[in-house]
């Protein structure tokens, strides 16, 4: 095939802008799925994936295309994940593509993920389409959307073509406009073989699936193929495209998108963004932009019940298979036993393993206040990393100790940037920009602490902004910072997977607020229990759950009998989803309660 | 299956009309009272239908309700006499019936007093009028005191008084106010009891919208602790976690229930226990009464109780009155309840708990703290 009649490209956009209706639309035109098929799969999507074993959804399709000059174009349309904890698996997908459409939606404008994915697509030197979308809708404001989209994108939108993916206008210039405007792929077929993974999975039967796109060279079955990271070599076994069923090939050539089968047991065995090269006759350099996907935040997970440790850990395992950028080891916790500490590449990622656990495994799960990992410089000039608060040296064994930041970028009406600006500066956040982007439009960016944000930063700001400010952020380094380790006591005793590190000056404020929630979750028992939070020895903060006197079932007669053993199981049921600490009864919400620490 | 206990039974009817429910009321009641002619009449037939051998005798009959002093004086003592000629009082037999202050008159006492009715327990809550307005109830402090009075003149009746702790608005000072009315009206028996919150009521909501309106558990506990000693020093032995008594005057009906000897049960949602078995009615008015007009037992439920479930209940009811536990039970209890063994330690050493003489029996505080030890033994 020659690489003249290839397009590759990706769609791109803020969440709900319309991105796979757009996509529904693109593999309903090009013919790959009937209007047939489309219904169905808005009925199920998941049964469909399984019944007919392909991935209608698939990360990547083969299309063709007849463009207005006569022509067959391949079109190869690949998926991105839409969340910015995945922003190097989308910078990836956007490396493999010479083109990319920005969808923004007509009623609502430019958000802060419209923003980020345009800089990742930037970045990767894609030709960018600004598409806007939803212009059937009566709030619908074309116009003002294509100035936003030249004043904060910074791209031309006068010619922006507008298209409704729900109705299907618009969409067929787009098909056009792709070929006529994104550039063929360039590559060398006489060079050694050179495949950018941009996305894999672990499928049952057939083990990893790998989706390339190939730079240079070409790949064929029965080679033997090499990861350039690893330096791990496959034999394949297959190759092909998905147009979406996936149809085998002879060969995958320079600037073609397809799936690579090689008898990879293992998700961890590849790595996102990694090139593929031929075993024997390899290419001297890699494609550039590899990097290890490396989890930023963590969080303990353990059981409610400690008899379901098993169970969890077969769940995590089952779990990476799938997911490879997560990660978990063992961990021990003197209040909630055995469990796990989680990697996770963010807050968002972190929820859906939380979520997939509890509903696909059936666990009850407690999970600890989510942290970053820490640079710890000692003062013996060793440099270790911590990521779990009760690994942190003793303060007189640390020299500094420094923290990763991120550059936030949020969009929002006017009218909420007070309480917006008033958030960051709690957050520790240095301020970089403010600056309307349009009436009652402002874009703000500030540099702020990641620890500070994991916490419950998003929901803050969703709530100050109600609803209306959206939110993006990037890696930017570490930075030294002033951070000590906040442990919370009952009855004396640390509860590990309350500590907390956080900095100095908020440490007051957080103690205070923690051992407030605590006081007011941990219900009275038998003996009176005391909270405190400390930094080392010095207790900052102090309440105390006065003694139970009265838990009693005053009458008691014939039927009061039954009624009261049934009171006392309900009594005891709640019992036992608590944990022990000493002697102290602490519920979950008490592990829950330092999640959702309102500020003072 | 069955293995009732020898020896006579304790009999509970259940008569669940009102005229009005009460706000804390949780029980089985019915404020139809066009259905009380054919409730008694069923009464009447469920009496021949218990699982009980005719000429079984019967130490205790206990008429509860609702409101018993509803049914007519006549209709009454039709019922018991009926029941004693069916299932003979052994010599005596302890009699008792629930009424409310505002219908106890001369007249009527005579008709129950003459139908062998030997034990009258009435609900007066509180010697506080704003008290028996929040709690629902038809009669205030006067008509209290006068049905009180009315009751000291029948020599041939022991009687009982209800107190509620709790009441919205209720305080330490407006407690002496009850517990002083209370020892004046000078009853053989003071049931104390405490307002329960785990079952949906008026006041439940209320509760749920109003917590501050209510004393807090604190005081409550302040207000039992005075009870325990107001009443001690008035000759009223607290036999019982709710109730007192002067020397022999304990509900010897109620007592059946603590010591988990038998007791049958007539009428609707009425339950029962002989042995290791335990069961109760419908709980549905029209439910029952369409049983029994099918001449089928009115039964909602019934279940043998293991022998571990035996000791847990043994212990949890034992622990209740103030004679406690033997030793060797509460360590039988901690073989089979690790939990309740190391949980009743604690008691001890707390003083929530006393060991005297090869018993062991809950103090006052420890009493205020029993469901902490009970739930170790569900």
């Amino acid at each position: 095939m020659s690489s003249q009649r290839i397009r590759n490209f990706s769609i791109i956009a803020h969440i709900d802008h319309g991105k796979s209706t757009l996509a529904d639309r693109i593999l309903e035109l090009t013919g790959a799925v009937s209007e047939r098929e489309m219904k169905e799969q808005l009925l199920d999507d998941m049964d469909l994936e399984r019944e007919r074993g392909i991935t209608i959804k698939a990360h990547a399709v083969t299309l063709e295309w007849t463009a207005p000059d006569g022509e067959v174009y391949t079109l190869n349309l690949i998926d991105t994940p839409g969340h910015v904890d995945f922003s190097y698996e989308v910078s990836r997908s956007l490396a493999a593509c010479e083109g990319a459409v920005l969808v923004v939606d007509a009623t609502q404008g430019v958000e802060a993920q419209t923003l980020a994915n345009a800089y990742l697509a930037l970045e990767n030197d894609l030709e960018i389409l600004p598409v806007i979308n939803k212009i059937d809708l009566p709030s619908a404001e074309p116009d003002r959307v294509a100035e936003q989209i030249e004043q904060v994108v910074g791209l031309p939108a006068e010619e922006a073509l507008q298209v409704s993916a729900k109705t299907g206008s618009g969409v067929r210039e787009l098909l056009d406009a792709i070929v006529e405007q994104i550039p063929p792929p360039r590559g060398r077929g006489e060079a050694p073989l050179r495949a950018l993974l941009f996305d894999a999975w672990y499928d049952s039967y057939r083990g990893v699936c790998c989706l390339v796109r190939v730079v240079d060279g070409e790949i064929r079955a029965r080679q033997s193929i090499r990861f350039m990271s690893t330096g791990n070599a496959f034999d394949v076994e297959e190759v092909g495209r998905f147009t979406p069923s996936a149809e085998p090939a002879d060969r995958l050539g320079p600037g073609e998108v397809g799936y690579v089968f090689a008898g990879i047991k293992e998700l961890h065995q590849t790595r996102v963004g990694d090139t593929i090269t031929l075993d024997r006759e390899p290419a001297t350099e890699p494609l550039p932009g590899f990097k290890e996907a490396k989890p930023v935040v963590f969080a303990g997970l353990y059981p409610v019940d400690s008899a379901d440790y098993q169970d969890l850990r077969d769940a995590l395992d089952r779990l990476r298979l799938n997911d490879a950028s997560f990660t978990f080891e063992p961990d021990t916790s003197q209040a909630l036993g055995f469990g796990f500490r989680c990697g996770y590449l963010g807050l968002l990622h972190m929820e859906i393993i939380q979520a997939r656990l509890e509903r696909e495994f059936g666990l009850d799960l407690i999970t600890t206040a989510p942290g970053v990992r820490y640079r710890v410089t000692t003062t013996r000039g060793e440099t270790i990393w911590v990521d779990n608060p009760k690994d942190l040296p003793d303060a007189g064994a640390i020299e500094s100790i420094a923290e990763p930041m991120i550059d936030a970028t949020i969009l929002t009406r006017d009218d909420a940037v007070g309480p917006i600006l008033k958030l960051c500066e709690e957050r520790r956040g240095l301020q970089k920009r403010l600056e309307y982007v349009g009436p009652e439009r402002v874009l703000i960016e500030y540099r702020l602490p990641l620890a500070e944000v994991v916490l419950d930063f998003y929901d803050r700001l969703k709530s100050v902004s109600r609803g209306y400010a959206s939110f993006d952020y990037q890696l930017v380094g570490y930075e030294d910072s002033d951070l000590v380790k906040l442990d919370i006591l009952v009855n004396g005793e640390p509860v590990d997977a309350l500590s907390v590190i956080v900095h100095r000056d908020n440490a007051y404020h957080r103690g205070q607020a923690v051992v407030t929630k605590l006081k007011a979750v941990i219900p009275r028992q038998l003996y009176e229990v005391v909270i405190q939070a400390s930094i080392g020895r010095r207790v900052i903060s102090r309440a105390v759950v006065k003694a139970l006197r009265k838990n009693v079932t005053a009458k008691c007669y014939g039927g009061d009998i039954t009624r009261k053993k049934k009171l006392l199981e309900k009594q005891k049921e709640g019992k036992k989803r608590m944990k022990k600490v000493g002697r102290v009864e602490v519920p979950q919400e008490a592990f829950l309660a330092v999640l959702k620490v309102e500020d003072t | 299956m069955t293995d009732p206990s020898p020896g006579p039974k304790g009999l509970y009817v259940h008569l669940p009309f009102c005229a009005s429910r009460c706000a804390y009321c949780t029980f089985v009641v019915s404020t139809e009272r066009r259905l009380v002619g054919a409730y008694v009449e069923a009464i009447h037939r469920e009496l021949e239908l218990l699982d009980l051998p005719e000429g079984t005798p019967l130490e205790t009959v206990y008429l509860g309700g609702g409101t018993p002093s509803l049914i007519g004086g006549g209709e009454l003592a039709g019922l018991l006499r009926a029941i004693l000629e069916r299932h003979p009082g052994v010599p005596g037999i302890e009699v008792t019936t629930e009424a409310n202050p505002e219908d106890l008159t001369p007249e009527l006492l005579g008709l129950w007093t003459a139908a062998g009715i030997n034990r009258i327990s009435i609900g007066v809550q509180s010697f506080v009028d704003g008290e028996l307005t929040a709690i629902g109830r038809r009669h205030d402090a006067a008509r209290a005191r006068a049905a009180c009075h009315l009751l000291a003149r029948v020599p041939s009746v022991t009687w009982n008084l209800d107190l509620i702790l709790g009441i919205p608005g209720q305080t330490p000072e407006s407690l002496e106010v009850s517990l002083a009315g209370a020892l004046e009206a000078a009853p053989h028996h003071i049931s104390v009891y405490i307002l329960e919150m785990d079952k949906p009521h008026r006041l439940q909501e209320l509760y749920r919208r109003h917590p501050d309106e209510f004393p807090g558990d604190d005081t409550v506990a302040g207000l039992y602790l005075r009870v325990h000693e107001v009443l001690g020093k008035a000759g009223y032995e607290h036999y019982e976690i709710s109730n007192f008594a002067l020397p022999g005057a304990e509900a010897r009906h109620n007592l059946r229930y603590w010591d988990r000897r038998p007791v049958h049960a007539l009428g609707v949602g009425a339950h029962g226990n002989d042995g290791n078995r335990r069961w109760a009615n419908l709980e549905s008015l029209a439910g029952y009464l369409e049983a029994i007009r099918g001449g089928e037992r009115p039964l909602a439920w019934e279940t043998t109780l293991s022998p571990r479930e035996m000791l847990a209940e043994g212990l949890m009811l034992g622990l209740r009155l103030a004679a406690g536990v033997d030793r060797g039970s509460a360590d039988a209890g901690g073989a089979s309840f690790p939990e309740f063994g190391r949980m009743l330690e604690g008691f001890l050493q707390r003083d929530l708990a006393v060991e005297d003489a090869g018993r062991i029996f809950l103090t006052p505080e420890g009493w205020l703290l029993s469901n902490e030890l009970f739930a170790t033994l569900v």
